[in-house]
């Protein structure tokens, strides 16, 4: 809302001691309100040429009540280019199999999405049969191929993302500090042998800024923004560096790593 | 001191590469750690392996050569768990119960070391810690990994314990499609227990179920192509995930209670 020269003048006036107080109060995470209908994370789509995308959806009456039938039900997909912009949403029904894997490639194939990220919410109201507290929510698990290959590397979720409310209306449930920088070190020695990227979401409300250094200090660092729901590629340079820190003002921007050694891929949470 | 798995599963070699250096910059925890070790339990005693000296800021890989314990009945695999520990004092050449961590550590993330698994020359990984579980826990594991034939599909489930005190316990496998179970198998403490899928012929569109009445563990999915060209290694949530902005515990009882009881 404001520009980062305003802000910046606000930062050299007040006092480091107000700053640590605002600080304190804005805490990274937001409480779910509980008239949500569902929360959903926030999951990635590697680019569609090289790599196809699968979901696992899963039906949640057979999971919350085993005893009952399960019953088919709606859910509503949203999916975000690499900028967060809204490009696809629908309400697919889940139908009554324990497990349904979906294509994202199919499902956008004629929506203009080359990287981005998507969201899936659950519209499943509570009742005696769905015997929960609080909200639903999905945090399930995206499989990865190569656009040739019959075999997925899966990757589970990671954030409480976004939340949905009766409206359709949805809300990030995580936010950036003011003004502390976080740094992230990735506990992962890359190796030179694949090709690796990075794919950092941004799961909160406002856009992510954030310095990306190799952990040697004379080595090399690169500025990147990322905006609200939005995917950041980033392919590293590990000939040279085996070793990344993230420095953000977001405390848990965690990137996915995918490796790539040209005939198989794996892809895990840093 | 921190602990990580190390194990080998089903012909695919384990390794672990650990990490001596913090993964964030806002839990301050001291990181002055100095020692890698390899434990085993044997004898019920944890035994020191081998040891190694590591730097501050290094990484150190740990392989498991050998597949010597690896014991294969009727569709299932158990090869013994390796801990490896990353401490500050030199480790003892062995433990009564596995030392109890004293030191504060990072929460958000934790801090992981990177577990692999290789067959041929391919690799594939996950970044994890393991602590020891309470004797008397259970598992629910609800499981989306089962890939089309000719992929071959395997079930991991790693426990481990403070007490090296060998013991057994039950795990059931029941088909969400038909809430019928549709295997058991004995699962062993302080090991890597790999269930072989392949020989039960589990629908796509059906989601088992792992459960588990007397024991806890890490729950994965294990998946290679049918020529090992391509590795698929995850974890699942634990089922209380499925909830948020209520007591996820609770919910979590009452949904073992459900399954298990089937």
């Amino acid at each position: 809302m404001f520009t980062s020269k305003f802000k910046n003048k606000v930062l050299q006036i007040l006092p480091t001691i107000f700053l640590h107080f605002l600080n304190r109060i804005k805490s990274p995470l937001i409480p779910v309100a509980l008239d949500s209908i569902c929360v959903s994370d926030l999951f990635i789509i590697p680019n569609t040429k090289q790599y196809s995308t699968y979901f696992e959806l899963l039906n949640l009456t057979t999971v919350l009540n085993p005893a009952k039938k399960p019953k088919p039900y709606k859910v509503l997909f949203k999916a975000f280019d690499q900028n967060g912009i809204l490009k696809y949403q629908k309400k697919l029904i889940n139908n009554a199999n324990p497990r349904t894997s979906i294509s994202v490639n199919k499902l956008l194939k004629n929506i203009d999405i080359e990287t981005g990220t998507f969201a899936c919410f659950h519209l499943l109201p509570k009742s005696a049969d769905n015997d929960f507290e609080g909200v639903l929510c999905e945090r399930g698990y995206v499989g990865i191929s190569k656009r040739n290959s019959n075999t997925k590397s899966y990757v589970h979720g990671n954030y409480d993302c976004i939340s949905l409310d009766a409206n359709y209306h949805t809300k990030c449930l995580m936010q950036n500090s003011y003004y502390k920088k976080y740094y992230y070190n990735i506990q992962f020695a890359f190796s030179a042998d694949n090709v690796n990227i990075l794919l950092i979401v941004n799961p909160t409300n406002s856009r992510v800024k954030l310095t990306l250094y190799s952990s040697s200090h004379l080595g090399y660092n690169e500025d990147f923004e990322i905006t609200t729901l939005g995917l950041l590629e980033v392919k590293l340079n590990t000939n040279r560096y085996k070793k990344y820190v993230i420095k953000s003002n977001c405390k848990m921007l965690r990137p996915i790593l995918l490796l790539d050694n040209g005939q198989m891929i794996d892809i895990l949470h840093s | 001191m921190l602990t990580f798995p190390l194990f080998n599963a089903f012909g695919f070699k384990g390794s672990c590469h650990i990490h001596n250096f913090s993964p964030n910059n806002w839990e301050k925890v001291g990181a002055n750690y100095s020692y890698v070790s390899i434990l085993k339990s044997n004898n019920n005693l944890w035994i020191l392996e081998r040891y190694e000296e590591i730097k501050r800021k290094d990484s150190i890989q740990i392989k498991i050569d050998s597949d010597s314990n690896n014991n294969y009945q009727n569709g299932v695999s158990h090869s013994a768990l390796k801990i490896a520990m990353l401490s500050k004092e030199k480790p003892k050449s062995s433990y009564d119960l596995f030392p109890t961590r004293i030191e504060k550590t990072t929460q958000w993330p934790e801090w992981r070391s990177t577990i692999g698994l290789s067959k041929n020359g391919i690799s594939t990984y996950y970044q994890g810690e393991i602590s020891p579980f309470p004797p008397h826990g259970n598992l629910l594991s609800i499981h989306p990994f089962i890939q089309s034939y000719p992929n071959k599909n395997y079930f991991i489930f790693v426990n481990f314990e403070k007490s090296p005190v060998p013991r057994s316990s039950k795990l059931k496998i029941i088909s969400s499609l038909t809430k019928k179970t549709i295997y058991d198998c004995q699962v062993y403490n302080n090991c890597c227990n790999v269930v072989d899928l392949n020989l039960l012929a589990i629908k796509q569109k059906d989601l088992p179920m792992f459960c588990c009445q007397t024991m806890t563990g890490i729950p994965f999915g294990l998946t290679s192509s049918n020529n090992c060209g391509q590795l698929s290694f995850e974890h699942t949530h634990p089922p209380g995930s499925i909830i948020l902005g209520a007591n996820r515990f609770k919910f979590q009882k009452r949904l073992k209670n459900k399954w298990l009881t089937l």
